[in-house]
């Protein structure tokens, strides 16, 4: 008896130590007056890899977008067209449409492209990030197939008012300032968030070392927003949040190291807003949500006499009920609608999509066994897209080591261009589909040494390219090739603590193999070439130091060579280093911080065409008053 | 009539009986808007001019258009795909007005007819397109500029000039470099920016002539270079001398198009003609009788694609979809 209480014991640490390094679980905040959980088991699937950034380290990284936060502190692959440019994702091998963004769990993805720009996501503006590994496809329909990247508002914790300004400057030209104000007392909590970055972006850069330096030019970012929270307890079983997010972004469009002058740039405009209301029954939670969110694009091009207009609205409505049965099952059901509306220039009146979806999980967590089940049925615009079922399990074999497993269906549904633009667009389009498997283990010792691996397989079916056939007189979208995923991604940490000391290191490396498996003539692709923008092999590691007040970070990071569209793009290793001094003297704190990236001034770049800065230096300084 | 008279007048009566009469393409007869460009040949799929048949796909419902259009754009100093339709030398050739520009990203062809149809071809003027020009020379978000980031990159856009005749390639084609960056000396690296006069008789006696174009930017996606040039003042040999002969005009409406297994021809010529299908290469297809009346036409065993149909002097675009 002593011993299987010991071994729950030991199991609950782990668990609880995973939630922090590999994140296996959920780790939603309660808030003070709850006592029942509120985790919806969409969140967190059994088995799956997922990547916190706490709000400790997004506090630290105040200045920055969400691809750059990715790239220096992540481990997925990032396509960054340079410094304040367009960033997307891949996740697995797959494209940038095939990462879900959710925010407070409403979509962001824009509907006419099916991805979001990640350097238009301020990481100041959000409490917690969450990088969701493999397909979530059963839970959060269209578009999870290689992951998903979640962000999230949390009420805060701490009592009473809090004030909060922090800035930094850099080099190029760069300065940003955010503001933060909290109120939390009683059945109240509100969070006001301001934020104002702007960056020159014109650094140097050479070709190779043989040709002169060129300085990169008309790449001014300018960026202002706001986001408020707000938090209402209106009863012990009741609460009722709303968010509301509005963002303005102004961007030159830099020329590509083969064109002598840009004056292209690009303004955004987003608004969204979410109410969220939750009832906590004794064994069920409802959860309800609405969203409406709208971006406005306009593109301009003087040099060409180009403007471009287009916008998109999204209409979100959720509601969810999460019973749990008893000490050992929990299920989850609930019913979904997304209506989208889009305009542009390629379309030739507004366009309009409505979905639909019901979805449903079964949860077991009983003695070494975490088991998971998800279904979704989906519609759009009346037709039902194929059954989304997921399965996930984990076995803890013994209090240091642990096994996983998890297979999805997966789909991702045609973008609006895809099925609208013209000429091209194919309203027939079928979804792509396809199924992935992964598995892995997880081994936490005592010592503070923690690894873990995961192999995957993925096919995707009907793959979406915009493709010529011979004869045909323009390019259309067309479900045309299938892609087979296939991969291993290992981390390795440590962590100890020697007298006032912390120190933790961490490795990781992914292998990914995304192959086409079709031969097609336009675009030209050969059965077995690895996709564009997808690095055979990447790798990262750093180490982190705290001595009492004063920190220390570097982290390296290694990217293979890919293919672009045009060439290839070599491999690039880059340092990144930060110090951090903290002070606290009530009612105050802060923190001063010098960073570098690029340390070792290498010469690379991400995208083809596309150079990036070398070495490069931010300074900046936060101050927090408190109640 | 003196002596010196007599010879002279006798010289230009055997020379007008025993030279090839020759026909200007110029363009200029079609009625172009001012500062703008004919994108849209309506049903008949062509722009006329002289002995010349210019093949133009145009879709109303997104204002797509390639094969040819005809322009008499004058900004040759804005770039970009906004100013697709203007010569880089700013007019026609020789000062005239209209020009035929071309969007070529699949090969495109020049038809002759009348008399012209299978004699030799004196020449044209060719130049570049200014989008594809300003595109070469300072690049796009979307090409390079020739020579690339360090300027030696050996770069060129071609454009390749076959013959046709009864179906058949001829054996000599053209090339013409409209932009060569292949020098050592790269102050010998150029891009045409005027009128230039291309000698064809090399291409022998032709009934087609097809134009594709080539790049050495290329991408996963095709040519990376706009790929637009434009021609003017087509010379046609005719085979007889004299007054051209109008183009005898008997196809009356091909449809379905675009159809998918068969087509229907309506001939009002009093004869029985054999009429060709050619690929969109100007490669023989398919040969069919056409009588007066209403032709069904088998095309099951054509693949999806551009065709072209041609019952004597008679030529209609049409489609094959799946």
């Amino acid at each position: 008896m002593f011993f299987r209480k010991l071994f729950i014991l030991v199991l609950v640490l782990i668990v609880q130590k995973e939630d922090r390094l590999f994140a296996q679980r959920d780790t939603s905040f309660p808030l003070p007056q709850v006592t029942i959980g509120a985790a919806s088991l969409r969140d967190g699937m059994t088995g799956e890899r997922v990547e916190h950034f706490d709000t400790v380290l997004l506090a630290q990284s105040g200045g920055l977008d969400l691809g750059t936060l990715l790239v220096l502190q992540g481990n997925i692959y990032i396509k960054s067209y340079g410094l304040g440019s367009l960033a997307t994702s891949s996740m697995r091998g797959g494209s940038a449409g095939q990462t879900a963004i959710t925010w407070n769990g409403i979509p962001l993805q824009s509907p006419m492209l099916g991805l979001t720009d990640l350097a238009l996501l301020p990481v100041f503006l959000t409490d917690e990030v969450s990088v969701h590994y493999g397909s979530s496809g059963a839970q959060w329909g269209s578009g999870a197939v290689g992951g998903r990247i979640a962000l999230q508002n949390k009420r805060p914790v701490t009592p009473g008012w809090r004030f909060g300004l922090q800035g930094g400057a850099g080099s190029y030209g760069a300065e940003n300032i955010q503001l933060k104000g909290q109120y939390n007392r009683g059945k109240w909590a509100a969070v006001t968030r301001i934020l104002y970055s702007d960056a020159v972006n014109n650094f140097p850069w050479r070709t190779n070392d043989t040709l002169p330096e060129k300085r990169q030019t008309n790449a001014t970012a300018r960026q202002y927003g706001v986001l408020q929270d707000v938090y209402w307890q209106i009863t012990p079983h009741q609460q009722l949040e709303g968010h509301f997010w509005h963002q303005n972004n102004d961007r030159q469009i830099p020329p590509t190291a083969t064109q002598n002058k840009s004056l292209a740039r690009q303004y955004d405009q987003a608004t969204r807003s979410t109410v969220q209301w939750k009832y906590f029954f004794p064994k069920h939670t409802l959860f309800i949500k609405g969203a409406y969110l709208t971006e406005n694009i306009d593109y301009q091009d003087d040099q060409i006499k180009l403007r471009a207009l287009s916008n998109f609205k999204t209409r979100f409505a959720e509601m969810e009920d999460r019973w749990v049965i008893n000490q050992w099952w929990t299920v989850q059901t609930g019913l979904n609608y997304a209506g989208y509306s889009a305009r542009a220039d390629g379309y030739k009146t507004g366009v309009k999509e409505q979905r639909g979806a019901g979805f449903a999980s079964l949860q077991l967590h009983k003695g070494h066994w975490e088991i998971q089940t998800n279904l979704r049925q989906e519609w759009i615009d009346g037709h039902v897209i194929p059954l989304m079922p997921s399965f996930g399990g984990q076995y803890f074999i013994t209090p240091f080591l642990s096994i996983k497993a998890k297979s999805a269906r997966q789909y991702r549904l045609p973008t609006l261009n895809d099925r609208y633009w013209q000429p091209g667009g194919n309203p027939d389009l079928l979804p792509e589909s396809g199924w992935s498997h992964e598995g892995g283990l997880v081994v936490a010792l005592a010592s503070g040494l923690e690894y873990a691996a995961t192999v995957y397989h993925r096919r995707v079916q009907n793959w979406i390219l915009w493709s010529q056939a011979d004869g045909q007189p323009f390019w259309s979208s067309n479900n045309i090739t299938e892609v087979f995923s296939r991969g291993i991604e290992q981390q390795l940490r440590y962590g100890f603590s020697w007298k006032k000391m912390q120190v933790d290191g961490n490795i990781n490396y992914d292998y990914t193999r995304s192959t086409n498996e079709k031969a097609l003539l336009k675009p030209k692709l050969a059965p077995g070439e690895q996709l564009l923008y997808v690095p055979v092999h990447q790798a990262s590691g750093g180490i982190s130091v705290r001595f009492k007040k004063i920190s220390f970070q570097y982290r390296h990071r290694y990217s293979g060579a890919v293919k672009g569209i045009n060439e290839k793009v070599p491999a690039y290793d880059i340092g990144f280093v930060r110090c951090q001094i903290a002070w606290q003297h009530a009612p105050g704190a802060g923190t001063f911080f010098i960073q570098s990236d690029n340390l070792w001034n290498k010469n690379y770049r991400v995208v083809e065409r596309r150079p990036m800065p070398g070495r490069n230096y931010q300074v900046g300084a936060s101050f927090q008053f408190y109640q | 009539m003196n002596k010196k008279t007599f010879y002279l007048l006798l010289f230009i009566a055997i020379y007008a009986f025993s030279a090839k009469a020759q026909t200007v393409s110029g363009f200029e007869n079609s009625s172009v808007p001012p500062s703008g460009f004919l994108n849209d040949a309506g049903p008949a799929g062509f722009f006329f001019s002289g002995s010349a048949a210019l093949p133009n796909y145009y879709d109303a419902s997104f204002d797509y258009w390639e094969g040819w259009a005809i322009s008499n754009v004058t900004d040759n100093l804005n770039p970009g795909f906004t100013n697709q339709y203007s010569a880089i030398a700013g007019s026609g050739a020789l000062q005239s007005s209209n020009y035929a520009v071309s969007y070529a990203f699949n090969p495109t062809s020049i038809f002759l007819n009348g008399p012209a149809k299978g004699g030799t071809v004196s020449g044209m003027y060719i130049t570049n397109d200014t989008y594809t020009y300003f595109s070469i020379k300072d690049g796009d978000p979307f090409s390079k500029k020739f020579g690339g980031e360090s300027g030696n990159d050996p770069d060129f856009f071609k454009l390749t000039l076959h013959g046709y005749n009864n179906g058949a390639a001829n054996p000599d084609s053209i090339e013409v470099y409209l932009a060569d960056y292949r020098f050592q000396n790269n102050t010998q690296d150029y891009i045409i920016n005027a009128w230039t006069y291309i000698d064809l008789k090399p291409l022998g006696n032709v009934e087609e002539i097809t134009f594709s174009l080539s790049s050495t930017d290329n991408g996963q996606f095709g040519m990376n270079t706009p790929a637009y040039f434009c021609v003017d003042h087509l010379i046609t040999d005719d085979n007889t001398t004299g007054v051209q002969q109008p183009a005898e005009k008997n196809i009356v409406q091909l449809s379905p198009n675009p159809a998918s297994r068969f087509t229907r021809l309506e001939w009002t010529g009093a004869d029985t003609e054999m009429g060709k299908i050619y690929d969109s290469s100007g490669r023989l297809q398919q040969t069919i009788s056409i009588s007066n009346g209403i032709n069904t036409i088998d095309i099951q065993l054509l693949l999806a694609g551009v065709y072209y149909l041609r019952v004597k002097e008679n030529v209609i675009r049409f489609t094959v979809c799946n």
